[in-house]
């Protein structure tokens, strides 16, 4: 099978292989490598929560990856982190103000992994790639579409990486699914719609140990209203996005990739519908429209965060057949044959998709002049490239190849931001009752 | 006065996970039980077999002779599965017979592997939920929860910071007058014939364990427990007196074939 240049340089990577090719890309690409020593990138942390700890376990995966600071505001956070690297060897300063961590190890650091609540990440994006540290952001870039813009803007200014973390867009699978069988195989055809959803049962806001209670004047300091606000900040509207850009955003941002264009429009209807202490909209459905070179196509999506059903999962839809794809494979990893396309057994011998058994057959009736039966149900055929690591990890190696190979981003700021425009748009379009038209303009920082 | 306890339950490793806190107002032991859950579901993460992604699912992926670099949580799992396959003298194996023995666990790089000679394909389901249970309580120590049981689908159950009367459910129990046990700071983990059938393989015989009919063991850790409870399903009443006596606070109850009920270490 033909890799493409991530699965190349992850084959190559995993495999030890070609280390003479890799070395000699990093002394090509010396200016960009890693500013003391491209072998082991020294990194920090700001932002030490759920997410950051997720973050922090794939970057321990990774060789050549060293911890030498933390930062977050809270102490119960400080903590984990600290003795969760210390049992891998990763002694870290610990800060609770990002600034103060900038100041002191600018000049030993290379990046700074970013998982900060969405309102915080520009401020703490923009004052490391401004003391020359390279960056990788969790998505959604900003709660705010001005402060969003503004990475983007630090970015170009100061030359610094920055790589937002829609971490899809590196996963082995997704590539395959994408940029090979739909762009360049066209296994199903045009894609004329495509489905997402990211569902979830009811859950209670989350506490926090008692003795670990922030004061008042801590939470003040630091932007939050009260410590249930700061433990569940995604649902404020000062601090986060809500569920459409929480989970909706990771989906949402496939769809660009899809079809090569933004969206033009979006409808959208939500609210809050069961969690009267919250203010973000807790059940949200949408519809985009694509003006594809190959026509008009449109993509629903739905966040519930009041039941599970149907889980999360993705949905391409073309002409000649349907990707169903998870980031979990159990919920989705396979392409489902319409019955009138061309044969799929050539592309299930060339490795490209594998082979099932055969859909139910056509059977004759006896004695009847037409067989009147619905479509063939179509065939499920699995795709056959993995993640053999966790979720993030591949995110992750490509902004560490980045710097250390010039490797190009496969989320860049400019990435981001388009996603940004198009997911936040939908929370204003809930607001105004309004479908909301897009100018090309409005995606560019 | 009898102490009112909260109970919260939920779904993973193919199990019902439960928790029953004492001393705490109910909506702080709910939220105190909802770190709990999210930290067996990482630990799922990393232990799940049927996960490319995960520790496991990587480590059954490679070939002999090869690494993969995993969690520290997965390290200390397999370096538990370990000991508790040599002190059975191998029946407590989670390759089931195909290669445990290949095996290379190496802190200093933080990377599991096969030996060149060949390779096994791991489950950990004999010691994950124990091992999943041990690790959820370590985090109620951050929240002051200290009266606490934690029940991994019934097989495997920890009981902290009180003595707590615990039934003892299925019918060998039953039968052989095993129906109840007070645990303090220990795991209670049993095995037997009757949830699943024989369900238990014997890696020695490839068949299944038919030795006993039940078998449960009491540790100070829920994973340790996990493991032995399995192990005694297999082995020998003496074999079994001999490791209770080396490993001090290793308790067995065996229902033997007669449904009599032999105590070990009590």
């Amino acid at each position: 099978m033909e890799l493409n240049r991530t699965q190349f340089m992850q084959t190559a990577a995993a495999a030890g292989t070609l280390l003479a090719t890799t070395k000699a890309r990093a002394v090509e690409n010396a200016k960009l490598a890693a500013k003391k020593n491209p072998d082991q990138l020294n990194i920090a942390l700001i932002g030490a929560g759920a997410q950051g700890r997720i973050l922090t376990e794939s970057c321990l995966k990774i060789p050549g990856i060293r911890f030498i600071a933390i930062c977050d505001i809270w102490d119960y956070s400080q903590r984990y982190s600290q003795r969760y690297l210390k049992k891998y060897g990763h002694e870290v300063n610990v800060y609770e103000d990002y600034q103060e961590l900038i100041a002191t190890e600018k000049d030993k650091l290379d990046a700074v992994v970013i998982a900060s609540p969405d309102w915080m990440h520009a401020e703490h994006a923009n004052a490391c790639m401004n003391a020359g540290l390279h960056v990788y952001s969790e998505k959604e870039m900003s709660n705010s579409l001005e402060k969003a813009a503004s990475m983007v803007h630090t970015a170009a200014a100061t030359g610094q990486l920055l790589q937002i973390g829609h971490q899809r867009r590196s996963n082995p699978r997704y590539i395959h699914a994408i940029e090979k069988l739909i762009h360049e195989v066209g296994l199903i055809g045009t894609v004329t719609n495509a489905t997402a959803q990211w569902n979830r049962a009811k859950t209670e806001d989350l506490g926090w140990p008692k003795k670990y209670e922030m004061g008042a004047d801590t939470l003040a300091k630091y932007g939050y209203n009260s410590m249930t606000e700061f433990r569940n900040w995604r649902w404020y509207k000062k601090y986060g996005g809500g569920p459409i850009v929480d989970l909706g955003s990771h989906q949402i941002d496939l769809f660009e990739w899809i079809w090569g264009v933004n969206p033009k429009s979006v409808i959208a209807s939500g609210g809050v519908d069961y969690y009267p202490n919250h203010e973000w909209y807790d059940n949200v459905m949408c519809i985009y429209e694509y003006d594809t070179p190959d026509g008009m196509a449109r993509a629903y999506y739905e966040t519930l965060t009041t039941t599970g059903h149907r889980g999360f999962s993705e949905a391409f839809r073309g002409v000649n057949g349907t990707i169903e794809i998870a980031e979990v494979p159990q919920r989705g990893n396979s392409a489902l044959r319409e019955a009138h396309a061309p044969d799929w057994q050539p592309y299930a011998e060339k490795g490209l998709i594998n082979s099932v058994a055969a859909p139910i057959a056509k059977t004759t009736t006896k004695n009847v002049a037409v067989d009147v039966r619905v479509t063939a149900e179509a065939g499920a055929w699995p795709l056959p490239v993995e993640l053999t690591k966790p979720a993030h990890q591949p995110h992750l190696e490509n902004f560490f190849n980045a710097i250390r190979y010039g490797t190009p981003l496969n989320c860049p700021g400019e990435k981001g931001y388009e996603t940004a425009v198009a997911v936040l748009a939908v929370n204003r379009a809930v607001a105004s009752g309004q479908r909301i038209e897009f100018n090309p303009s409005d995606f560019h920082a | 006065m009898r102490e009112p306890v909260h109970s919260f339950t939920h779904e993973a490793m193919t199990t019902t996970f439960e928790v029953i806190i004492a001393g705490q107002e109910h909506a702080y032991a709910r939220q105190a039980s909802a770190a709990v859950f999210r930290e067996v579901e990482r630990i799922n993460n990393l232990l799940n077999k049927y996960d490319a992604g995960s520790d496991i699912g990587q480590v059954n992926l490679l070939k002999a002779d090869e690494r993969v670099r995993v969690s520290i949580e997965t390290l200390e799992c397999l370096e538990k599965a370990i000991w508790a396959y040599h002190i059975s003298g191998g029946l407590f194996d989670p390759t089931i017979g195909t290669g445990f023995h290949e095996l290379v666990v190496d802190r200093s790089t933080f990377s599991v592997g096969w030996k060149k000679g060949g390779k096994g394909e791991i489950d950990l389901g004999g010691i994950g939920k124990g091992f999943a249970i041990d690790k959820a309580a370590e985090i109620l120590k951050d929240w002051g929860v200290d009266k606490v049981v934690i029940n991994g689908g019934t097989s495997t159950v920890l009981a902290r910071g009180k003595e707590w009367d615990l039934g003892v459910g299925g019918p060998w129990g039953t039968k052989a007058g095993f129906t109840s046990v007070h645990l303090k700071n220990q795991a209670l983990s049993g095995s037997g014939t009757e949830v699943k059938g024989a369900h238990i393989i014997n890696p020695k015989t490839g068949k299944p364990a038919t030795r006993h009919l039940a078998a449960w063991a009491i540790h100070p850790s829920a994973a340790t427990a996990d493991a032995l409870s399995t192990a005694f399903m297999m082995m020998a009443p003496e074999k079994i007196k001999l490791l209770c006596a080396a490993n001090p606070g290793t308790v067995a109850f065996v229902v033997a074939p007669d449904e009599s009920l032999i105590k070990i270490g009590v």
